[in-house]
Parts: structure tokens; C-alpha cells; sequence
């Protein structure tokens, strides 16, 4: 116990020392011009506020804490421009994950694609989708595309499996059996429905990503967008394991593909839009929420 | 000796409900927001000029657009900002951002919104939200930071997608040739409220 009060007593002492010379720095920085030309860029309330908290200093030993902080943010200032208080803890968390110079050998190809897509989009697909739209209401296409979601089982399943995600896995076995049964061929989600039992997409990038599989360089394919190395494997193995393959024929297997998009795309007019208006590069804004959202879901 | 050893069991009591009111302080905040964005956003009497002013005047207040601005530039290019013109980039991202904004809210059709617990990050409180959407769930995650003016937005992420990184590796590719003369162009193109194409 009697160390325990020393070690704490010790660390006040070297507290209330440690802080001097900075509150010394401060107050020095703070007489001077340049401690002022620093703030030019600060908001009316920014001042307001480090005034405030010159004055609270000056009160003192309550305010020890506030002191050595506010004494570490002006040493800042001095070195740096970049005057905000908050910036470097807020930079740290974006700076570290700022995609840095992409390794990218297919640019010239993929900004192609990436042109070719849109136009496709927007001349093709999107007409076909809103008129499919307009003759098929919702409720039936939303039992489509789970009709189509619940045929892919098999892919999230093994998985799951291939993750140790067993929770995930008897959670989409749950659901398939249910689903095809009492929810007629999965065009109902009485799984969800009534027991609350929602899907668990994996597929085989994101088995791959959990292994510590990096994405590799970006590929931008063709309808189905921005990709990557890993995740252009790993649609091979999901390709084979889709019941869709056991159609006769490779033209009959394309057109469910092709419905399948036609009916998903309807239900999601205006998204990619949207999306596509926040960008200034369109390749690279959408190679990089595309890398966010795999690495969210890879994480997940 | 003794009057320490007091304080110290009493900030031990003390701080974890101080901690949680935190939290709760933020999750209230986030709460009573979304609740009235999404009222108007449900109101079909109004006009869709009426929403968005309606709405842009409920969160601006939440948002530090000057923050998310600064972050998205970093601090490599910060510098190369001249002091003079930040009031003009200021106001330049922030209408982009809610422009932005305002075209995604744009997409609501009436859905649940879900809450998870607020969890604490150092000094900031992040609050996952889930849009109950017809097939799946979309994740939106509202980052808040204390700041002297109470609890404030510095980025939003949708789906993993964070708003910051991605304006920063926007601006960072368009400025590893270009000007900051061309960062405001563009800026300016996006933030037109005018420019909106067709979407239905």
C-alpha cells in the first residue's frame, strides 16, 4: 500500500514539473506575433475557445492537465501549419489507411472498362432494367431476386464453412431449408420473417482475404465493375459451385444470368448514380469503395 | 498522503458512468437528428427544395464540414492550400458534401433504422446505424468527435466506405498533377445543386 501511494505521489510530482516548461513555452508563443498569424485561419469559435482556455490556465492546478495539453498543441503550431488541435489525432486515423500509390499495371485497360461500363449502364442496362421496371411490380421482382439469392446457397454455405463461421453457416443451412420449403423455392423469406434468421454472404475473395490473401492489383471487369486479382480467383471455384451450372445448355445459363441482373438492377435504379456523382475520377473513386468495402466485408 | 488516496478511489467510482453518459449524450444527439430528418424525409406534402433546406438546416449543426475538409485534404496538401483561400474551400466542400448527402437521402423509401450501441474511441464515439433495407441491411457508421461546441460528425462511413478516405484519395490523385486551381474547378462543378441528372 505505502508503495502504491509513493509511485502515484511520484508521478504528481513529475506531473506538476514535467508541465512547468511548457506552460513557460506557451505563455512566451502565445505574447508573440507569430503565435497570432498562426490562428488567422482558425474559425471565430476556435479563438473563443483557446482563449478560454488561457483563461481556465490561469486558475491553475484544476486545470493541470488541460495545461500540458494545450501547451503540447501550441508547440505544434510553432512546427506546423496545419493548425487544428484536433487534426494529428484525427489525421493518424486517415492517413495510415490512405490507399498510397495503387500498384495498378492495367490502368489504361481498366479507365477503358470502367468508360465502357458506364456507357453500358447507362445506354443498355438501365433502359432494359426501367422497362422491366415498369411492366413487373416490385413485390414480384423483390421474390425474384430472392428466389436467385436463395439458389446461391451452396457458395455461402461452403464458405462459411471454409471461414470457420459456423454460427453463419447453420444460420444459411437454417434458412435454405426453410426458405425452399414453407418459403416456396426461396421466393419468400419466412426464415427472416418470422425467426429473424438473416443471410450471411461470403464468398470465395472474401475465404481467400481471410487467409491473408491480398487483393493483388485492381481489374476492372467487364458489367460487373471494379475487381481485383484475388476476387476474379475467387469467383472461379463460387462460378462452379452456382446451380446455375447445371442448366443444359452455356446460352440458357447466360440468359439467367442476364435476368438475374436485369431484375437486381431494377431494384436498385439511382444507386450507382448517386454514387458516381461524389466522384472526381470516376476509375479511381470507384476502385477505391469498392477495396473499402471488400476490406469491410473481409473484416467482418 | 490520505486526501490523494480519496481522490484517486473516487475518479475509479466515478468515471465509468461519466464515461457511459458520454456515449448516451451522443447516441441521444444522433437519435433526435435522424428522428426528424427522417419525419420530413416521410412528409409527402413537401417539396423536394423544401426537404433539403428543411434538412441541411437540422444537421449542419452536427456536421464539421471545416474538419472533414481538412481531413480530406491531409496534411501533405494542406500546406499547399494558401491561407487566403481556405474560406473559399471551406465553402466549396461543403457543398459538395451536402450536396452529396442530400442525393443519398434522396434514395430512402421509408425503411427502419436501426441502432447499435455507440462505441467509445479514445476521445471519439462512433455509432453504427443499419438502413433496414428490402434485401439486406446497409450499414451507415456516424463518427462523432468532442469538440468545444459539443458533439460533432467528422466522417461517415456507408457500407465500409469512409467519406474521408475516400475525398482524400480523390484529392490526392487529382493534386499529384493538377493545381489547387483545379481542385476548386472541380469542387465547384460538384457542389452545383443545378447539375443533378436524371435518376429514376
Amino acid at each position: 500500500m505505502k508503495d502504491f501511494v509513493q509511485k502515484y505521489s511520484l508521478l504528481l510530482v513529475f506531473l506538476i514539473i514535467g508541465c512547468t516548461p511548457l506552460k513557460a513555452v506557451k505563455k512566451e508563443y502565445s505574447n508573440s506575433a507569430a503565435y497570432n498569424s498562426a490562428n488567422v485561419g482558425d474559425s471565430p469559435d476556435l479563438s473563443a475557445y483557446r482563449a478560454k482556455k488561457g483563461a481556465k490556465e490561469e486558475v491553475s492546478l484544476a486545470a493541470l492537465d488541460i495545461s500540458v495539453v494545450a501547451g503540447a498543441w501550441d508547440l505544434y503550431d510553432q512546427k506546423d501549419e496545419f493548425d487544428d488541435e484536433f487534426i494529428d489525432e484525427f489525421g493518424d486515423e486517415f492517413e495510415d489507411k490512405a490507399i498510397k500509390d495503387v500498384f495498378d499495371p492495367l490502368v489504361g485497360y481498366n479507365r477503358l472498362m470502367t468508360g465502357v461500363n458506364d456507357k453500358l449502364y447507362f445506354w443498355l442496362v438501365k433502359p432494359v432494367a426501367r422497362g422491366y421496371r415498369y411492366i413487373v411490380p416490385e413485390p414480384a421482382r423483390l421474390a425474384v431476386g430472392r428466389f436467385f439469392e436463395n439458389i446461391l446457397f451452396p457458395v455461402r454455405f461452403a464458405n462459411n464453412i471454409l471461414q470457420f463461421k459456423f454460427k453463419g453457416a447453420g444460420v444459411e443451412l437454417s434458412r435454405f431449408c426453410v426458405n425452399s420449403t414453407v418459403g416456396i423455392l426461396g421466393l419468400t423469406d419466412p426464415a427472416k420473417e418470422w425467426w429473424g434468421l438473416e443471410a450471411y454472404p461470403e464468398d470465395f475473395g472474401q475465404t481467400l482475404g481471410y487467409y491473408g490473401v491480398g487483393g493483388g492489383f485492381p481489374v476492372v471487369l467487364p458489367f460487373f465493375g471494379p475487381s481485383n486479382v484475388r476476387d476474379l480467383v475467387g469467383m472461379v471455384p463460387d462460378y462452379y459451385a452456382n446451380p446455375n451450372k447445371l442448366v443444359e445448355t452455356d446460352l440458357d445459363e447466360l440468359a439467367i444470368r442476364s435476368y438475374d441482373v436485369m431484375n437486381n438492377t431494377s431494384l436498385h435504379i439511382g444507386e450507382y448514380e448517386t454514387l458516381r456523382s461524389d466522384a472526381l475520377d470516376l476509375y479511381t473513386f470507384l476502385r477505391d469503395v469498392y477495396e473499402q468495402n471488400r476490406k469491410k466485408k473481409i473484416e467482418e | 498522503m490520505k486526501g490523494l488516496l480519496y481522490a484517486l478511489l473516487f475518479m475509479m467510482v466515478f468515471s465509468p458512468p461519466a464515461a457511459a453518459g458520454r456515449t448516451a449524450e451522443v447516441e441521444t444527439l444522433l437519435k433526435t437528428k435522424i428522428d426528424k430528418v427522417l419525419h420530413i424525409l416521410n412528409d409527402k406534402k413537401l417539396d423536394k427544395a423544401v426537404k433539403d433546406d428543411l434538412i441541411l438546416e437540422l444537421v449542419n449543426p452536427v456536421f464539421d464540414f471545416q474538419l472533414i475538409g481538412k481531413l480530406s485534404l491531409g496534411k501533405k496538401n494542406w500546406s499547399r492550400l494558401p491561407a487566403e483561400r481556405r474560406e473559399e474551400y471551406y465553402d466549396l466542400f461543403t457543398k459538395k458534401l451536402q450536396r452529396s448527402y442530400l442525393r443519398k437521402l434522396d434514395l430512402y423509401n421509408g425503411e427502419d433504422m436501426i441502432y447499435d450501441s455507440p462505441v467509445e474511441k479514445g476521445k471519439k464515439v462512433h455509432i453504427a446505424t443499419y438502413l433496414d433495407l428490402k434485401e439486406n441491411k446497409m450499414e451507415i457508421v456516424y463518427k462523432f468527435y468532442e469538440s468545444p461546441k459539443g458533439w460533432l460528425i467528422y466522417d461517415l462511413e456507408i457500407a465500409g466506405v469512409s467519406t474521408v478516405t475516400t475525398e482524400k484519395s480523390q484529392f490526392d490523385g487529382l493534386l499529384r498533377d493538377g493545381t489547387i486551381d483545379d481542385l476548386m474547378a472541380e469542387l465547384r462543378k460538384k457542389g452545383d445543386f443545378s447539375e443533378d441528372e436524371e435518376k429514376k
